[in-house]
C-alpha cells in the first residue's frame, strides 16, 4: 500500500543527512536572535552635559517606561504642547537621559509625516497645530501617490481608506513590534540563503547519485514521491520560516515587552493609509514571511529537477537575493517598479508593504500588495510544480 | 506470464542503439549477452520504463510498462547502481519497500530475509558507505528481489561479486527463474551459461541470436565470440594456431 507518511519521513532523513541543514539552520537561527540583541547592548550613548553615559537597550526601557505615562492619548494640540514643553525643558532623569524622551514616538511620528514635506531634520522646526499637522500629512500623502503614478481609481479607493481612519491618532508604545516588523528583512533574507542551500538538491541529489532509476521505475516512484518531496519542502520552509521568526519575536517580545499590538500602523509607517493596527501588521508581514518562503522553496524544487544539479538551483535562488537586495528600481517605472515589489525580500518589508500605496486592479476593485502577493505566488507555486512534475515523470535515463 | 517486446528501436543521434527487437519471454532465466556498447543497458532500460523508445512496445500480461502496475511486478537492478551512502543497508531496503508499496511490518521482514539471503546480515545497521564494492551490489540485488517481482531485470549483476559470492547468486537467480521471468545482462559468458534457459545475443542493437544454451551445442563463450565478426577473425587465428601446434 502507498504509505505517504512513511515516504516523507525518508525524504527528512536524506534532507537531514545532509551536514548543511543541521549546521546552517542553528546557525542562522543565533545569527538571528543576534540581530535583535546586540545593537541594544553595542551601542553607547552619552549625555555631554551630566557625563553620564548609557546603552541604547536602557535608553530604550527609559523611553518604554516613561511612555506608559502618555499610553492611549490623541495625538492633537495638547499632547503637541506637552512635547513642546519638555523638549524646551532641560530636566533630566536619573539615567542622565532627557525626561523629553517620553515623546520620542510623538517626535518620531511628525518626522516621518511632514519631515520630507517641509524639509526639517529636528522636531522643534514644526510649531503648527494638530489639525495642520494632519493636512500636512494628508499632502504628503497625495504627493507620494503622484509620484508613485497612481491611478485616479487607485487615489479613490485610498481616498476612502484614509477617511475611514480615526484621526487624530492614538499614541502608544510598541517597541517589541516595531522591531519584528524591521527584522522581517533579515529574517526573510536568511531564509531565502537557507532554503537555497537546503533545498536545491532534493531533487538533483538523486539524478547525481544515480537513485532516480531504482526510484522511476518503481511502483510509487512517480507522483507519490514527487509528492513527498514537495511536501517535505513546503513543511521544512515553512517549519524553518517558523523557527526563525519566534527567533525575532521571542527576543524583541522579552526585550521590549508584549505592549503595543493595539497601536494604529500609522506609528511605524505615518503616510499609511490603512485602518491596522501594528499587532496586525506584523501577523500579515508574518504571513508574507512564510509565503515567501513557499515560493522560494517550489523554485528551488523546480530548478533542482530542471538543472538535474543542486548548484545552478542554488545560484539562482542566491543570485535573485542578491539582486533583490542590491536593486531598486525608482517608482516612476511604475509597472516594473511595482513587479519588483513582489519579489519576496521587497514584499516583507514594512516599506514594501505597508508603505507600498500601489494597488493591483481585481475585478473592479483593488488588491493591496499584501493581498496580490500571496495571490500570484500560488499562482506561480502552481506553475512551477506543475512544470516540475512534467520534467519530473518524463525524466530518461539514456546518456549515461 | 509473458513478457512482451514488440519492434523496439532507440536512436541516440546517428547512432542506433536498439534496433527493432521483438521479443516473448516467458518464466525462466533469459541471459541477455552482448559486448559493452551492444545495447543491452538501453533495452533494459526501455524494459524498465525509465527510457522511452522511438518505436515499439513492452507489456507483461497485457500491462504497458508506462502503467503503475507493470512497476509494481517489476524489480530492477541497474548496471550503474546508486543509494544513499549515510542510510544503512536496513533504511535503504525499508525505503525501497515503501517504493515498492509493502506495508511497514511486511517490508521489515522481507528486508531482514532478503539482507540474510544475499549474506548481509549483521551489516544491516552499518552505513552504506562503509560497505565493499560487493556488498553493495549484493544489496542492490536485495532492493531488487523487495516485491517478490513476476518480471526480474539484472543489468551485469555479477560485477564486483566475489567466485564464492557468484555461485550463491546463480543459485538465487535459477530459484526466482523457476516461476518468474528473469532478464539477466552481461559480457561474462559464464555468468549465463549454467543457469540461463534461453540465451539472447545482441550486436549493434540487433538481436543476432536467440535459442536455448543446447542450441549452442558446446561452448557457450566460443559461440558467443563467433558471433562478433571483431572477433571471428581472432578466434579463427586461434584455433589455426593450435591445429599448427597439434601438427607440430
Amino acid at each position: 500500500m502507498y504509505n505517504f507518511r512513511t515516504l516523507v519521513r525518508f525524504e527528512y532523513k536524506k534532507l537531514f543527512k545532509r551536514k548543511a541543514v543541521w549546521l546552517l539552520l542553528p546557525l542562522l537561527v543565533t545569527f538571528s536572535v543576534l540581530s535583535v540583541v546586540v545593537p541594544s547592548f553595542s551601542t553607547a550613548i552619552s549625555n555631554s552635559e551630566t557625563g553620564q553615559t548609557c546603552t541604547m537597550y536602557e535608553m530604550q526601557q527609559t523611553q518604554r517606561r516613561e511612555s506608559a505615562a502618555i499610553k492611549g492619548r490623541l495625538i492633537d494640540d495638547s499632547l503637541l504642547e506637552e512635547m513642546r514643553t519638555a523638549l524646551d525643558s532641560d530636566k533630566i532623569l536619573e539615567n542622565g537621559l532627557p525626561a523629553s524622551i517620553r515623546y520620542d514616538g510623538i517626535r518620531s511620528f511628525i518626522l516621518s509625516s511632514v519631515g520630507d514635506l517641509l524639509k526639517i531634520e529636528d522636531v522643534s522646526q514644526f510649531t503648527g497645530s494638530a489639525d495642520e499637522l494632519y493636512a500636512l500629512r494628508t499632502e504628503a500623502i497625495k504627493e507620494n501617490w503622484a509620484e508613485d503614478g497612481l491611478t485616479k481609481g487607485e487615489q479613490q479607493f485610498l481616498s476612502e481608506k484614509e477617511d475611514s481612519l480615526e484621526i487624530p491618532f492614538s499614541y502608544g508604545y510598541s517597541g517589541s513590534y516595531d522591531m519584528v516588523a524591521s527584522s522581517m528583512i533579515t529574517v526573510s533574507a536568511m531564509l531565502s540563503f537557507l532554503i537555497a542551500v537546503c533545498l536545491s538538491s532534493v531533487f538533483s541529489s538523486e539524478h547525481t547519485g544515480k537513485t532516480d532509476q531504482l526510484i522511476l521505475c518503481s511502483r510509487f516512484g512517480k507522483a507519490p514521491v514527487y509528492l513527498a518531496k514537495l511536501f517535505t519542502g513546503i513543511t521544512f520552509s515553512l517549519a524553518a520560516s517558523l523557527v526563525m521568526l519566534l527567533s525575532v519575536f521571542v527576543p524583541s517580545f522579552l526585550m521590549y515587552g508584549t505592549e503595543g499590538s493595539d497601536v494604529p500602523i500609522q506609528a511605524l509607517v505615518p503616510l499609511a493609509s490603512w485602518d491596522m493596527t501594528m499587532g496586525e501588521a506584523v501577523l500579515i508581514l508574518s504571513g508574507l514571511c512564510l509565503a515567501a518562503s513557499v515560493i522560494q522553496c517550489c523554485a528551488a524544487l523546480f530548478f533542482s529537477e530542471r538543472f538535474k544539479s543542486g548548484i545552478p538551483a542554488m545560484g539562482i535562488l542566491l543570485g535573485v537575493l542578491l539582486l533583490t537586495g542590491f536593486l531598486n528600481i525608482p517608482g516612476s517605472y511604475r509597472i516594473a517598479s511595482q513587479i519588483w515589489e513582489f519579489m519576496p525580500l521587497n514584499l516583507v518589508s514594512p516599506g514594501g508593504t505597508i508603505h507600498n500605496d500601489r494597488l493591483v486592479p481585481f475585478f473592479g476593485t483593488y488588491l493591496t500588495s499584501w493581498q496580490a502577493g500571496p495571490i500570484l505566488y500560488l499562482l506561480l507555486c502552481i506553475l512551477l510544480l506543475t512544470a516540475g512534475y512534467r520534467v519530473y515523470s518524463r525524466w530518461q535515463a539514456g546518456g549515461r | 506470464m509473458e513478457l512482451y517486446i514488440d519492434r523496439l528501436t532507440k536512436q541516440y543521434k546517428n547512432k542506433i542503439a536498439v534496433d527493432r527487437v521483438s521479443l516473448r519471454l516467458g518464466s525462466g532465466v533469459h541471459g541477455l549477452l552482448g559486448a559493452n556498447g551492444a545495447g543491452k543497458t538501453t533495452l533494459m532500460r526501455m524494459i524498465c520504463g525509465i527510457l522511452k523508445p522511438d518505436s515499439g512496445t513492452v507489456s507483461f500480461d497485457g500491462m504497458d510498462v508506462s502503467r503503475e502496475d507493470y512497476r509494481a511486478i517489476l524489480g530492477y537492478l541497474p548496471q550503474d547502481f546508486g543509494y544513499y551512502p549515510d542510510f544503512t543497508g536496513m533504511d535503504f531496503l525499508m525505503y525501497m519497500a515503501s517504493l515498492k508499496g509493502l506495508r511497514k511490518g511486511d517490508a521489515r521482514y522481507r528486508s531482514r530475509e532478503l539482507l540474510s539471503l544475499v549474506g548481509l546480515e549483521g551489516q544491516e545497521k552499518n552505513r552504506i558507505k562503509t560497505y565493499s564494492g560487493g556488498m553493495k551490489q549484493r544489496l542492490g540485488i536485495a532492493q531488487a528481489l523487495l516485491n517478490r517481482p513476476k518480471l526480474l531485470v539484472l543489468d551485469e549483476p555479477t560485477a564486483g561479486l566475489d567466485p564464492k559470492e557468484r555461485v550463491r547468486f546463480r543459485d538465487l537467480i535459477e530459484q526466482i527463474g523457476r516461476e518468474n521471468v528473469v532478464l539477466l545482462s552481461t559480457h561474462i559468458v559464464s555468468d549465463v551459461e549454467q543457469i540461463a534457459d534461453r540465451i539472447l545475443m545482441i550486436r549493434d542493437g540487433r538481436l543476432i541470436f536467440d535459442g536455448s544454451a543446447d542450441e549452442v551445442r558446446g561452448n557457450l563463450e566460443e559461440f558467443y565470440l563467433e558471433q562478433f565478426d571483431e572477433r571471428r577473425d581472432d578466434i579463427e587465428k586461434k584455433r589455426a594456431g593450435k591445429e599448427e601446434t597439434h601438427h607440430v
